[in-house]
């Protein structure tokens, strides 16, 4: 008996120590001495690498160029329309389609195998049907990039409507929770969390998504960039660019995780 | 007790079976409207099933409960329930918790307002409005829960073993609490739990729900004076009732049911 509460209580203090990594300076000591050490290390395996694979600086110069008076912001101007177009139709979509599929069981039955069929089929294969179906605009790119950052949280809504435990549905029936109010007050706060995991990935997905519907179909937008850079072999620009998208995405999945975070205020402990 | 005028509730011949297993066999009881019936009887008996049909959570399969003379299909609004794992929403606190079913019924908010405070104050969770469910202990929690049900100002409470998950010290200063409540505003109360001296403590009337399927096997009266003081747990008259409910449960059981009441309890014990 005490042995096991002994074991507990340095297990939970273990549990705390690995949440509290997590939080303030130490976390950022560590992200910084990680970036330091890939920049040091690029920088290394880029001088001794010559034209093909340029050094960290070199690539920091031409992103500077292209930020300065190159094409790189015009691009960025149209391929974050077709990012954020594609990021709120993955976010409106994933939710509706999960939650459907969670709560209505014909849907479900109906559905569910061509889910996990898209799931599982490379969007890429399908970029030659699109472009046939729907010509090389904009919204056949952004149904490229949906179809690539949906996936987790359609799934992430769907399993975690589905895991909402009966205690919440019996004391919400048993206080004379009508259906709306139950989706209310019950299934969006419970899911809330389960969506937000999604919506982090999809974050950085629907990056991927957008970089790829602009390569595979007309390109524009930062993709064009990088076609171009790659097929002039301008290493510096090819790697600006990637770098540039990089930082992006971290910011952009750094918003979302702020915004989770005050979402979900009461998972976390006062103390912890 | 005043004279018996219609009964509050009255559970009829309830039967009720799961799949092929019977849970229920011809149950039948009454509760006065000012009176804690306790529901004693051994884990996995049926007890909270009970509960649950009365509260209208479950369907009987033959048999009737009403309540007031209105017959249950549903959950009624004049009907509270206290559940075994407080089933508190993690994402309200404390106070919206209690809140909840007011809001539900769209009651004004001024006199929610006023309603819960007082509901609050007579838990004894002043100063915790604002925590969360996970950062109060679970005697705090199942408090939150009796001021959850309390606060509809039901005419009917139900209580599914609420103290059992709670630890014993602050199990016994809730159930004295709970009868200190119950002495200011006496209702009509239906009290499950597994153990026999909290069956006796509480109750006007101990039923003794046992056998599989479980049926009334027996009927006290409980005579001790209320309000019910601590003293009462030593009393010769409290020591009798406690000893003829355990003869009720564990003694030599009559009319042949030896054999399969020795399975039942035996298969519920191995279910959990
Ligand atoms: N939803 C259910 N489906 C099938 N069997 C159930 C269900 N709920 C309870 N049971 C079974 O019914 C019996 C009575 O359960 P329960 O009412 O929870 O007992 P108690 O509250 O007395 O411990 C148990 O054998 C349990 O396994
Ligand atoms: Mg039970």
């Amino acid at each position: 008996m005490t042995a096991v509460a002994a074991a507990s209580a340095s297990l939970s203090r273990r549990l705390a120590r690995l949440r509290s990594v997590h939080a303030g300076p130490i976390r950022l000591a560590c992200y910084a001495t990680s970036l330091v050490l890939l920049f040091a290390a690029w920088q290394a395996f880029g001088d001794s690498f010559g034209v093909l694979f340029v050094p960290f600086t070199a690539t920091v110069r031409a992103l500077w160029a292209m930020l300065d008076r190159g094409p790189l912001l015009g691009a960025l101007w149209v391929s974050g329309e077709l990012y954020l177009v594609s990021l709120a139709l993955s976010i409106v979509i994933g939710i509706a389609i999960g939650l459907a599929l969670a709560r209505f069981r014909l849907i479900a039955a109906a559905f569910e195998p061509y889910v996990f069929i898209l799931y599982a089929t490379p969007t890429i294969s399908l970029v030659p049907f699109i472009s046939v179906i729907c010509g090389f605009g904009f919204w056949p790119k952004v149904l490229v990039s949906v179809l690539i950052s949906i996936f987790p949280i359609l799934i992430g809504v769907m399993e975690g409507a589905r895991s909402i435990p009966n205690q919440h549905l019996d004391v919400a029936a048993m206080f004379g929770s009508s259906e709306g109010q139950l989706w209310r007050d019950v299934v969006v706060p419970y899911v809330t969390p389960h969506a937000m995991t999604g919506i982090k990935q999809s974050i950085a997905l629907a990056m991927a998504g957008t970089l790829v519907g602009e390569f595979f179909l007309n390109p524009d937008g930062l993709a064009a960039v990088l076609l171009e850079g790659t097929t002039t072999l301008d290493s510096a620009s090819v790697l600006a660019v990637t770098l540039f998208v990089a930082a992006i995405a971290v910011l952009l999945v750094s918003v979302g995780e702020l915004i989770e975070r005050r979402l979900l205020r009461w998972r976390h402990s006062a103390i912890g | 007790m005043p004279p018996s005028d219609d009964p509050r509730l009255v559970v009829d011949n309830a039967s009720l079976h799961y799949g092929a297993l019977d849970v229920l066999a011809d149950v039948s009881l009454t509760v006065q409207s000012r009176e804690i019936v306790s529901i004693v009887g051994p884990s996995g008996c049926g007890k909270t099933t009970l509960l649950r049909c009365v509260g209208g959570l479950n369907q009987l399969n033959g048999g009737e409960i009403r309540i007031d003379g209105q017959r249950v299909e549903k959950p009624l609004p004049m009907v509270s329930m206290v559940f075994q794992h407080f089933g508190l929403f993690p994402w309200r606190n404390m106070w919206s918790n209690i809140a909840y079913g007011l809001m539900l019924r769209r009651t004004p908010k001024a006199e929610i307002a006023r309603r819960v405070d007082a509901a609050i104050e007579m838990v004894g969770l002043k100063g915790f409005e604002k925590s969360y469910p996970h950062q109060l202990s679970g005697g705090m929690q199942q408090r939150a829960g009796l001021a959850r049900a309390l606060v509809m100002e039901p005419k009917l409470l139900l209580m599914d073993e609420p103290f059992s998950a709670i630890d014993a010290q602050t199990r016994e200063q809730l159930q004295f609490e709970l009868l200190r409540i119950w002495d200011r505003r006496p209702t009509a109360m239906m009290f499950v739990t597994h153990s026999i001296d909290e069956a006796v403590l509480m109750g006007d009337r101990v039923v003794v729900l046992a056998g599989r399927p479980a049926h009334v096997r027996a009927l006290r009266r409980v005579d001790l004076p209320r309000p019910r003081e601590r003293s009462v747990v030593t009393s010769p008259e409290f020591l009798n009732l406690r000893e003829q409910v355990w003869h009720d449960l564990f003694g030599q059981p009559t009319d042949g049911e030896t054999a399969s009441r020795g399975r039942g309890v035996r298969s519920a014990a191995g279910r959990k």
